[in-house]
C-alpha cells in the first residue's frame, strides 16, 4: 500500500519532470560553450593535418609522398638526370587541395620532412583553379615546420 | 480635435487603439521569437541568436525581411484560392484576441488600455481562438500534399480535445470571479491570484494551453521529425511567416490571459490600486502594465523552459491525456469550486 | 474507426466506409531518417501496415574501390563507412590485413587502440543520442551531447590531428604516441563525463513522457533479432548476450573488466538503455588502459615498407559503434586486396525495421529508426 501510495504521489507531484527542468535551468546559469569562431581565433593543437606544405628547399623528388597518396592529388616532377645529381630538387610539384582529404599518410614516408601539415584550416576558395598548387604558388611557412618539429620533440603542449 | 464628440469615443479612438495595439502585439510577436531562441540557447549551453545587431535583437526584422523577399511557392497539387486564404485565418484570430485583455488599469475614463470591455470577454476569446484551428486545417488540406495533411489532421483533433478542459478551467475562474468581464475577473484577484485556490485549474490551463498553441511537448502539428514541417511543410515566403506570427501571437495571448486569470493580472496583492489610481493616474497605469508584462514573460520563460526541457508526446498518448486525464480533474475541480462558491453563498 | 468496422464486420457499412491505405515516402530527405535513407511507409491512418525500404542513395562502392588501392592506401576510405565511428571501421580494416600477414600488434599499440575505439564509442553514442532524443522531440538533449562529444573531437584532434575522419591506425600498429598532456586532458573528461551521462539519464530515462514514448515500441525478441542477424546494441537491448569485445577477444580486450548490458523486452527503451551504459562500461575501460598503459613499440620491429600478405583470405571483427562490424579480405599475394567485403552492422540492423515498426505509429517509425542507429554511409557503402 504505501508503494501504491507513493506511486500515486509520484504521479501527480511530477518529481522527474522537476529535476529534469532543473537540469535544464543549471545549464541555463553556466557559462556557453559556444565558439565565437571568427571573432575569436580557434587554437588548434600542433598534430592538426591541415592544410599541406611543402618545402620544396629541401625536398628530394623522391616521390614517396605521390606513392604513399590516397587520392592521387600530389604529382612530383624530378629534374632532368644530369641536375639531380647536384641538385634534387623538384622541378615541378603539384598539390591539388582540391581531392586532399588531409589524411596524413603523405607526411609519413617523406624522408626529410618536407612536406607537412600545417594548422592552418581555413580553405575555401571561391574558384576552384585555386586549388591547384604548383611549385611557386605552394604556401610555405618555415616558422610553422620549426614549431611543429618542436612541439613533436616533446615541448609541452597548450592542453586540449 | 475634440476627442470627447461621440465619433471620437466610438470609432476614432479604437481604431487608433487597435492600430497602435497592433503595432505592439507584432513587435511583441517578434521579439517573443527572438527571446525563444535566446532563451532556449541559453538552455541549451549556448548563446543563441547574436550575429544581427547588439545581442542579436535585430534578428526578427532580419528575418522578416528575409521571408517577405522569398519567392511565394504554390505547388501543383494545391487549391490555389484556399492555399493562399489559409494563413490569413491562423493570423486573424490569434490578433483579435488581444482585443478583451487589459494589460493595465485604465489612467481614466478614455484612457483605459484595453480595446472593448466586453461583458463576455472571455467567450469571445474562447471563441476567437478555436476559430484559428480553421486556418491550420485548410492549409494543411489545400496543400496537397501528405506530411501538411497528417498535420491538419493532427492538429484539428488536438486542439478541438484540449478545447474542452481549456474551457472547463476557465469556467472555474469565471465561477470564483462571478464574471465574464476580463477586467472584473482581475479586480476579483485583488488580494491572492487566482493562482492559489484554483491551483488544479491552472495546471489544467498550462497544459491545455501549451496543446492549443501546439508547442511542445505537444507540437505534434509540426513534429519536425515525424511530419517535416506539418501543416505548414509546403508554405513558403510570407505565407509561412503568417503562420509563424499565428504561432507566436497565440503564445503570447495564452501567456496574457493566464496572467490575466491566474496571475492577477496587473495586480499587485495587497497594494491599493484604487486609491493611488485616484492620485496618480498614468504613473499607476504604467506600472500597472510593466506587472503585467512581468508576470507574461514569465509565463513565456516557463513555456519555453519546458519546451528546452521534455520530449515529445506521441499523438495517441496525448489524445489519452486529453480526454482521460484533463478532462476529468478540470470537471473535479469544476465541482469542487462550484460547491464550494455554493456554501459560500448560504 | 476502420478498424472497430472491421471487427464488428457490419456488411452495409463497411462498404460505404471502405477507406484506402496511403503510401508515405519517408525520405531519402526527411529529417528523421538520419541520412539518405529512404522508406516506403504503407499507412491505414496513422498506422504503419507496410514498410519497405529503400536503400543505395549513398552508395560508393567502397568495397570495390579498395580493390584498386593497395593496402595501406585502402585505410581511409574506411573511415567514410560509418563516419562518426571511423576510427573503428579503421581498426577492423587494419585488423583484418594484420591478421592476414600474421602480424603481431606490440601490446602499447594495442592499449592505444583500444582507448581510442572506446573514445570513439562514446562519441558515436552521444551522437546518436542526441538526435535520437531530437526525434522524439527532446532538443535540448542533443546540445548537451554535442557538447561533450566536442571534447573528444578536441581528444581525437590532439591525438590524430583529425576530429571526425581521423585515419586513426596504420597497419601494424599506431602512428604517435599520445602528445603531453593528453592523458589529463583525457582523465578529466573522463572524471566529469558520467555526471553528464546521469543528467542526460535525468532528462530521458526518468521522464515519463520519454518512457512512455520508447517503452513497448518496436519489440523485438531476442530470437527474432538472432534469426535477423542483428548485432551490437540493438541485439543485446533483446536480451542476447553477444558482444564481440567478450566472444572474441581482440587487441586486449580480454584483459579489461567491463560489463556487457543487456536489455530485457527488445523494445526502444531497452536499446537506450543499452546504450547509454554502454559508454559508463567505456568511460571504465578507458580508464583501466590509461592505468595500465605498458611501456613499449608503437610498430612492430619487422614489418616491410610495401605491404604485401601472402595469398590467403582473412575475417577480422571488431566490436563496432553499430554491432559487428566485420572485414573479409581476400589476397592473392599482391600489394592490392582481390576482394574485400565489410559485413555492415548498419545495413543488417536495418533488417529488423519492418519487423519493429508494422502495427505501430507513424512517430514510432521515427523512434525506431532511431533506435537502430543507422549510418547511411554504412548502410549504402
Amino acid at each position: 500500500m504505501p508503494g501504491a501510495l507513493n506511486r500515486l504521489v509520484r504521479m501527480v507531484t511530477f518529481p522527474e519532470l522537476a529535476s529534469g527542468l532543473a537540469v535544464t535551468f543549471k545549464w541555463f546559469r553556466k557559462p556557453k560553450v559556444t565558439e565565437f569562431y571568427p571573432d575569436a581565433r580557434p587554437v588548434l593543437p600542433y598534430r592538426t593535418k591541415g592544410r599541406l606544405h611543402v618545402e620544396i628547399e629541401t625536398c628530394i623528388s623522391c616521390r614517396m609522398c605521390e606513392k604513399a597518396c590516397p587520392e592521387d592529388c600530389i604529382k612530383v616532377y624530378p629534374p632532368p638526370k644530369e641536375v639531380f645529381k647536384t641538385d634534387k630538387r623538384p622541378a615541378q610539384f603539384y598539390i591539388s587541395l582540391e581531392h586532399c582529404i588531409h589524411c596524413g599518410m603523405c607526411v609519413d614516408p617523406c624522408p626529410t620532412g618536407s612536406i607537412h601539415h600545417s594548422m592552418e584550416f581555413e580553405l575555401a576558395t571561391y574558384n576552384k583553379d585555386e586549388l591547384l598548387f604548383n611549385k611557386e604558388t605552394l604556401p610555405y611557412d618555415l616558422a610553422i615546420k620549426h614549431f611543429r618539429q618542436g612541439l613533436l620533440e616533446n615541448v609541452e603542449q597548450k592542453s586540449p | 480635435m475634440d476627442w470627447n464628440s461621440p465619433f471620437m469615443l466610438t470609432v476614432g479612438l479604437p481604431l487608433l487603439k487597435i492600430v497602435i495595439l497592433l503595432g505592439v502585439v507584432a513587435f511583441c510577436v517578434a521579439y517573443t521569437v527572438w527571446l525563444e531562441r535566446r532563451l532556449l540557447g541559453f538552455f541549451q549551453s549556448r548563446v543563441g541568436p547574436n550575429r544581427v545587431g547588439p545581442a542579436g535583437l535585430i534578428q526578427p526584422i532580419a528575418d522578416g525581411l528575409k521571408l517577405i523577399l522569398k519567392e511565394d511557392i504554390i505547388p501543383t497539387n494545391a487549391r490555389p484560392f484556399l492555399f493562399r486564404i489559409a494563413p490569413i485565418f491562423a493570423v486573424v484570430p490569434a490578433f483579435a484576441g488581444f482585443a478583451i485583455v487589459a494589460f493595465a488599469p485604465p489612467a481614466g475614463p478614455r484612457a483605459s488600455f484595453l480595446i472593448s470591455d466586453a461583458n463576455i470577454g472571455i467567450l469571445y476569446l474562447l471563441a476567437i481562438t478555436s476559430l484559428g484551428v480553421f486556418g491550420i486545417v485548410l492549409g494543411g488540406w489545400a496543400s496537397g500534399s501528405k506530411y501538411p495533411l497528417f498535420g491538419s489532421l493532427r492538429s484539428a483533433s488536438q486542439m478541438l480535445s484540449y478545447e474542452v478542459p481549456l474551457t472547463f478551467s476557465v469556467l472555474s475562474v469565471i465561477l470564483m470571479a462571478g464574471s465574464f468581464r476580463l477586467d472584473d475577473i482581475i479586480q476579483a484577484q485583488g488580494k491572492l491570484p487566482f493562482l492559489v485556490p484554483l491551483i488544479l485549474a491552472f495546471g489544467v490551463y498550462v497544459i491545455s494551453a501549451v496543446a492549443e498553441t501546439n508547442r511542445a511537448p505537444f507540437d505534434l502539428p509540426e513534429a519536425e521529425s515525424e511530419l517535416v514541417g506539418g501543416f505548414h511543410t509546403e508554405y513558403s515566403g510570407m505565407r509561412f511567416a503568417f503562420y509563424f506570427l499565428a504561432e507566436y501571437a497565440n503564445v503570447v495571448l495564452v501567456c496574457c490571459v493566464a496572467t490575466s486569470l491566474f496571475l492577477g493580472g496587473y495586480k499587485i496583492p495587497f497594494l491599493p490600486y484604487e486609491t493611488l489610481l485616484a492620485a496618480h493616474p498614468w504613473t499607476v497605469s504604467l506600472i500597472g502594465l510593466a506587472v503585467f508584462a512581468v508576470k507574461a514573460v514569465a509565463f513565456l520563460y516557463f513555456y519555453i523552459w519546458i519546451r528546452a526541457t521534455f520530449p515529445r508526446y506521441r499523438y495517441d498518448q496525448l489524445l489519452k491525456i486529453g480526454w482521460k486525464v484533463l478532462l476529468p480533474i478540470s470537471l473535479l475541480n469544476l465541482l469542487l469550486v462550484a460547491g464550494i462558491k455554493l456554501a459560500m453563498l448560504r | 474507426m476502420t478498424d472497430l468496422l472491421r471487427a464488428e464486420g457490419t456488411a452495409p457499412l463497411r462498404k460505404v466506409l471502405e477507406t484506402k491505405n496511403m503510401e508515405l515516402n519517408f525520405g531519402p530527405q526527411h529529417p528523421a531518417t538520419h541520412g539518405v535513407y529512404r522508406a516506403v511507409l504503407t499507412l491505414d491512418g496513422e498506422r504503419v501496415v507496410g514498410i519497405e525500404s529503400i536503400i543505395g542513395y549513398l552508395h560508393r562502392g567502397i568495397e570495390k574501390w579498395a580493390e584498386y588501392r593497395t593496402y595501406p592506401k585502402a585505410t581511409p576510405v574506411f573511415d567514410r563507412l560509418d563516419y562518426v565511428g571511423a576510427i573503428l571501421n579503421c581498426h577492423g580494416y587494419v585488423g583484418a590485413v594484420e591478421k592476414l600477414m600474421k602480424v603481431e600488434v606490440p601490446k602499447r599499440a594495442q592499449y592505444i587502440r583500444v582507448i581510442l575505439d572506446e573514445l570513439q564509442r562514446i562519441a558515436n553514442h552521444l551522437l546518436w543520442l542526441g538526435t535520437h532524443a531530437l526525434d522524439l522531440g527532446a532538443m535540448t538533449v542533443l546540445f548537451y551531447a554535442l557538447r561533450e562529444r566536442e571534447v573528444i573531437m578536441d581528444l581525437f584532434e590532439a591525438m590524430l590531428g583529425q576530429r571526425l575522419l581521423q585515419n586513426a591506425y596504420p597497419i601494424g600498429g599506431v602512428r604517435l604516441d599520445f602528445p603531453k598532456g593528453w592523458d589529463r586532458a583525457c582523465r578529466n573528461f573522463l572524471a566529469e563525463f558520467p555526471k553528464r551521462i546521469d543528467e542526460y539519464e535525468t532528462l530521458l530515462s526518468a521522464n515519463r513522457i520519454w518512457v512512455q514514448r520508447t517503452r513497448g515500441v518496436g519489440v523485438i525478441s531476442g530470437e527474432e533479432a538472432v534469426a535477423l542477424g542483428l548485432s551490437g546494441p540493438t541485439l543485446r537491448g533483446s536480451g542476447v548476450y553477444f558482444d564481440v569485445r567478450k566472444a572474441v577477444p581482440y587487441s586486449s580486450y580480454e584483459e579489461f573488466d567491463f560489463e556487457v548490458p543487456l536489455g530485457e523486452r527488445g523494445d526502444v527503451y531497452d536499446r537506450y538503455i543499452v546504450r547509454v551504459r554502454e559508454m559508463r562500461q567505456s568511460v571504465r575501460i578507458v580508464q583501466q588502459a590509461l592505468d595500465g598503459l605498458p611501456e613499449g613499440p608503437l610498430m612492430p620491429e619487422k614489418l616491410s615498407k610495401i605491404i604485401r600478405p601472402p595469398a590467403g583470405e582473412a575475417y577480422f571483427c571488431v566490436e563496432g559503434t553499430k554491432g559487428m562490424l566485420g572485414f573479409y579480405v581476400v589476397s592473392d599475394g599482391t600489394d592490392k586486396p582481390w576482394r574485400l567485403h565489410v559485413r555492415a552492422p548498419s545495413f543488417v540492423n536495418l533488417q529488423g525495421l519492418e519487423r519493429m515498426c508494422v502495427g505501430g505509429l507513424v512517430a514510432d517509425v521515427v523512434a525506431n529508426i532511431g533506435s537502430l542507429d543507422i549510418v547511411l554511409g554504412e548502410v549504402d557503402r
